[in-house]
């Protein structure tokens, strides 16, 4: 892959969302899902953002010791585990409409030892998240919990 | 003996309950209700008492439902959701065994049969479950039979519609979270395996789920994403049990 290349989730058969410092990802196709922590939260973010590979090493660099080459082929590794299990796709988008944002936001005034992003996969839920979400999600029929769902 | 029943009272006459309720739940299915009742009723074991929560349909829901007559009991209540609907069911029950079916949906004619007949069998068995396999409902268009994603084979189908429990297995787990829109039964199912139940699917189909336009959710994220929290919660859940170990 290309280091300028930039990438979007896999819409909508991906969902995603950050709690507690932890990316969960859910790839409703396969009934997968996926945890991301330290590094490899950080750059799930920074590609969502619209950051290319190239800043995204940047701003890890900027943030964690450790030798270019190393976070460079450690990342390389990463997307292309999150491409093959189908959880981001090239963002063919004219780049003015992607939305760019900073890559990786600095945690901490302190640097940190940079550790390989590791892509830790769930298959223990899958028969359940193939099946479940087709009879209640509704719009003639149970359209909403009595009390609205925010967490 | 026929005399001292006569002298009774007919309050102290010892009351039958029955094996199984089959709970049905419903807001506004007035075109799949009489099909799922339908289902219930053409079940080839008797015993069963049908209890269906109409959580406040304004169509005529009601109406089908109040034509089988003494053949079911209907509770009505104020639209309150899907999982108020299936625990107030389950207050009503006085089943032996409890099971649950949307009303968009059909059981197998042995469903009920199969699973007591397993239950008694293998009775350390808490948490019964079955293979469902989904059907496109007739009225759809082309359109939307080619926009909607019904796999043709069966699959194990861990979630209420297959379920069969009893009751003081469904209060060990607890109630279906009312604060929930998507991913009900798959809390609840984690909540049970967080206890240790013996949980088993049978390989039979036993549920016909209707896949039909208007449930798709495909268009609906923000609700989708109420999985997540359900599943950071259950990664928690293990990691504090096993910290070592994953999910997987």
């Amino acid at each position: 892959m290309h280091a300028q290349e930039t990438f979007r989730i896999n819409d909508p058969q991906v969902v995603a969302e950050v709690i507690g410092g932890e990316a969960i990802i859910v790839n409703l196709d396969s009934g997968a899902y996926f945890s991301l922590r330290g590094s490899a939260r950080l750059i799930w973010e920074s590609l969502l953002g619209g950051a290319t590979p190239a800043a995204t090493v940047d701003a890890l660099l900027a943030t964690h010791t450790g030798e270019r080459a190393t976070v460079e082929t450690a990342l390389h590794d990463f997307l292309a585990q999150l491409l093959d299990e189908g959880l981001l796709v090239r963002d063919a988008r004219d780049p003015a409409n992607r939305g760019m944002q900073p890559a990786v936001e600095r945690p901490s005034a302190d640097t940190l030892p940079f550790e390989a992003p590791v892509l830790e996969k769930y298959t223990d839920m899958a028969d359940l998240l193939l099946l479940d979400p087709i009879h209640e999600v509704e719009e003639q029929g149970w359209p909403r919990a009595a009390v609205a769902a925010d967490g | 003996m026929v005399a001292l029943a006569v002298l009774q009272p007919r309050d102290a006459l010892p009351v039958s309950l029955p094996l199984i309720s089959a709970i049905v739940t419903c807001y506004n299915r007035e075109h799949y209700l009489g099909e799922a009742i339908d289902s219930i009723l053409a079940q080839d074991l008797a015993d069963i008492e049908i209890v269906l929560v109409d959580d406040g349909s304004t169509d005529g829901s009601a109406a089908i439902a109040r034509a089988y007559g003494s053949r079911l009991r209907y509770l009505y209540q104020d639209n309150r959701g899907a999982s108020a609907a299936k625990n107030a069911g389950v207050a009503a029950a006085r089943g032996s065994y409890l099971a649950f079916l949307d009303s968009d949906d059909r059981w197998t004619a042995d469903k009920l049969r199969t699973q007591v007949a397993y239950l008694r069998e293998a009775s350390d068995t808490d948490l019964l479950y079955a293979h469902g396999r989904q059907f496109l409902s007739p009225e759809l268009s082309e359109r939307d039979r080619e926009r909607l994603h019904c796999p043709p084979e069966p699959m194990p189908a861990p979630i209420s519609g297959t379920l069969m429990l009893t009751p003081q297995t469904f209060r060990r787990v607890g109630p279906f979270r009312t604060d929930l829109v998507v991913g009900i039964d798959v809390e609840w199912h984690l909540r049970g395996r967080a206890l240790g139940l013996s949980i088993h699917t049978l390989p039979e189909v036993l549920l016909h789920r209707r896949i039909h336009a208007g449930n798709s959710a495909l268009t609906e994220r923000s609700r989708r994403a109420q999985h997540i929290g359900i599943l950071k919660d259950h990664l928690d859940r293990v990691r504090r049990s096993a910290p070592t170990e994953a999910a997987r």
